[in-house]
């Protein structure tokens, strides 16, 4: 917030146009960090095959839209519910079968996973940086002096659809109140009837909804290829870390301050010090503040 | 109604219950006393299912539960109220409550909403507290929280572990008064209560428990009587 305000009064359009774009990539970034809260909250495992998702999204997408030619609407639609489903039967066929499994076990079988959706990627799309047409044009406009593109204005809108929407079936829905009850405190949930299979199964569904459509929305502007994976993956990392994992409105809060944060710095000093920004941000959360920005401490019993 | 039969329970290595056998008679209020460490605990968790038996059967209503999932058995009609109440505190009482009637999500709408109004004629002050967080309740508010909740899933059979916990005599008494209210109609309850005084003058029958098997059973008159009894637990 401070950097914000220190930056507008610095350079007033420049500024504007920082925070602007800063703002486009946090929401994807939020929108990463969702997914890791959702999967970590319901059950205590950092999902590190988050990123890959996007991959395979925006590759589909790719390949939807550009190669077959369907229209841009449908081909996203049909790649977020092939990546979603790919999560689903991941959770059920994998994780599923195993019986108490340890968090550490999980989390080394996600990056088991990552590699291996990494490979298949290569293998089927090759190396090659794949480009996407944004959803309507790319012809720049003006917003109070500083430029955006039309995409930067479809990711805030589905961000924002994306926040509202977990808003209403975590505070509103007794699925989504049943999932936050696990989440609190997974055995009185059980003795209230929700079953933790069933959660992890709903958690695992929704972060490959959200890695995939983030994945999409972000590709016209950055670009897809096999590996966008590792690098979407830790910056969405990074945000749930900085907002405080495993709550939703940190997620969104670390992501957009990561975004804005990474713009204006790849500003001001050369801009390859940019990817350094998400890590160095981890390092010193971790350190100072582990619970995040919004986060509560972790009870330990 | 509930029946445990000959179960055995280990965590690792180290055995907490040892040839548990007892019931919990329809329509009654059956007590488990015993110091800390007894297994009253372990008990209610392996009737639940959150703990598994090595040996040994658990059946209710005459239908075998032993490998069934917790929330399996909570909907057949099975309802605990956890020890230290473990309410969902940073959900509102609401939720709680609506949580409670989880297993019956997808039917009858109408007839949890008739429960919720039951259980806030129960406890008042929950109603007027409906939409705070649960977390900010006291001590009480919240063991009454926990029975509502419990409640909301329209058990057979109640589960009650150490419900006079960390609480005063006036909020005890009022508790106790309550459960009595529920068996006026129809409910079955099994208590675990460390309070042994609490426990026996509460109760039509009970079990001591000691280092993982029950020592003494009996009507709660012939327990109050008992030497042993008298000398050990009830000081």
């Amino acid at each position: 917030m401070v950097l914000i305000i220190v930056t507008l009064a610095l350079k007033k359009s420049t500024g504007l146009q920082w925070i602007l774009s800063g703002l486009t990539v946090g929401s994807i970034y939020a929108l990463m960090a969702m997914g890791f809260s959702v999967i970590f909250s319901s059950t205590r495992v950092i999902n590190f095959a988050q990123g890959e998702f996007s991959m395979l999204g925006g590759m589909l997408m790719y390949t939807f839209s550009n190669r077959a030619g369907i229209p841009a609407l449908y081909s996203f639609i049909l790649s977020v519910l092939i990546v979603t489903l790919i999560g689903a039967g991941f959770e059920r066929l994998v994780i599923h079968p195993l019986k108490k499994p340890s968090v550490i076990t999980i989390i080394l079988i996600t990056i088991g996973l990552s590699i291996f959706f990494r490979a298949a990627a290569k293998w089927i799309w090759g190396t090659d940086t794949l480009a996407i047409a944004p959803f309507s044009g790319d012809k720049p406009f003006k917003l109070l002096g500083a430029t955006l593109v039309p995409q930067s204005l479809w990711i805030f809108g589905f961000t924002l659809l994306t926040v509202v929407l977990m808003f209403i079936f975590f505070n509103r829905t007794i699925l989504g109140k049943g999932m936050r009850a696990a989440a609190e405190n997974p055995e009185a949930a059980t003795l209230v009837g929700v079953s933790p299979p069933a959660t992890s199964l709903v958690a695992w569904t929704i972060a490959a909804a959200l890695g995939a459509s983030a994945g999409i929305i972000i590709a016209p502007i950055k670009f897809v290829s096999f590996d966008v994976g590792v690098m979407l993956g830790l910056k969405g990392f990074a945000s749930a870390i900085l907002g405080g994992l495993g709550y939703a409105p940190g997620a969104v809060v670390g992501g957009l301050s990561l975004g804005v944060l990474e713009t204006i710095v790849a500003g001001v000093f050369p801009s390859g010090y940019k990817d350094a920004v998400a890590f160095l941000v981890l390092v010193i959360v971790l350190l100072l503040r582990p619970q995040g920005i919004l986060g509560r401490q972790e009870k330990l019993e | 109604m509930l029946r445990v039969e000959k179960v055995s329970t280990f965590y690792g290595n180290i055995q907490a219950l040892r040839d548990v056998t007892l019931r919990a008679r329809r329509g009654r209020i059956t007590t488990i006393i015993g110091a800390n460490g007894a297994g009253k605990t372990t008990l209610l968790r392996t009737i639940l299912g959150l703990t598994q038996a090595r040996h040994g059967h658990v059946f209710f209503e005459d239908e075998e539960i032993t490998k069934l999932p917790p929330e399996r058995i909570v909907r057949m009609g099975i309802s605990q109220v956890p020890q230290g109440r473990q309410i969902f505190s940073e959900l509102s009482v609401e939720d709680n409550l609506q949580l409670g009637a989880y297993v019956r999500r997808f039917k009858d709408r109408a007839e949890i909403q008739r429960d919720k109004e039951f259980v806030f004629e129960l406890f008042p002050v929950l109603y007027d507290r409906r939409r705070q967080t649960a977390g900010t309740l006291s001590g009480g508010e919240q063991q009454m929280l926990a029975i509502a909740r419990a409640l909301m899933s329209r058990p057979k059979l109640l589960l009650l572990d150490e419900p006079s916990m960390g609480l005063a005599p006036k909020v005890i008494q009022s508790i106790f008064k309550t459960l009595f209210e529920l068996h006026e109609k129809g409910l079955t309850i099994l208590i675990v209560e460390q309070d042994a005084k609490i426990a026996l003058e509460a109760s039509d029958y009970c079990y001591v428990m000691r280092t993982g098997k029950i020592a003494l059973e009996g009507s709660a008159k012939e327990l109050l009587e008992n030497e042993e009894v008298k000398r050990i637990y009830l000081g």
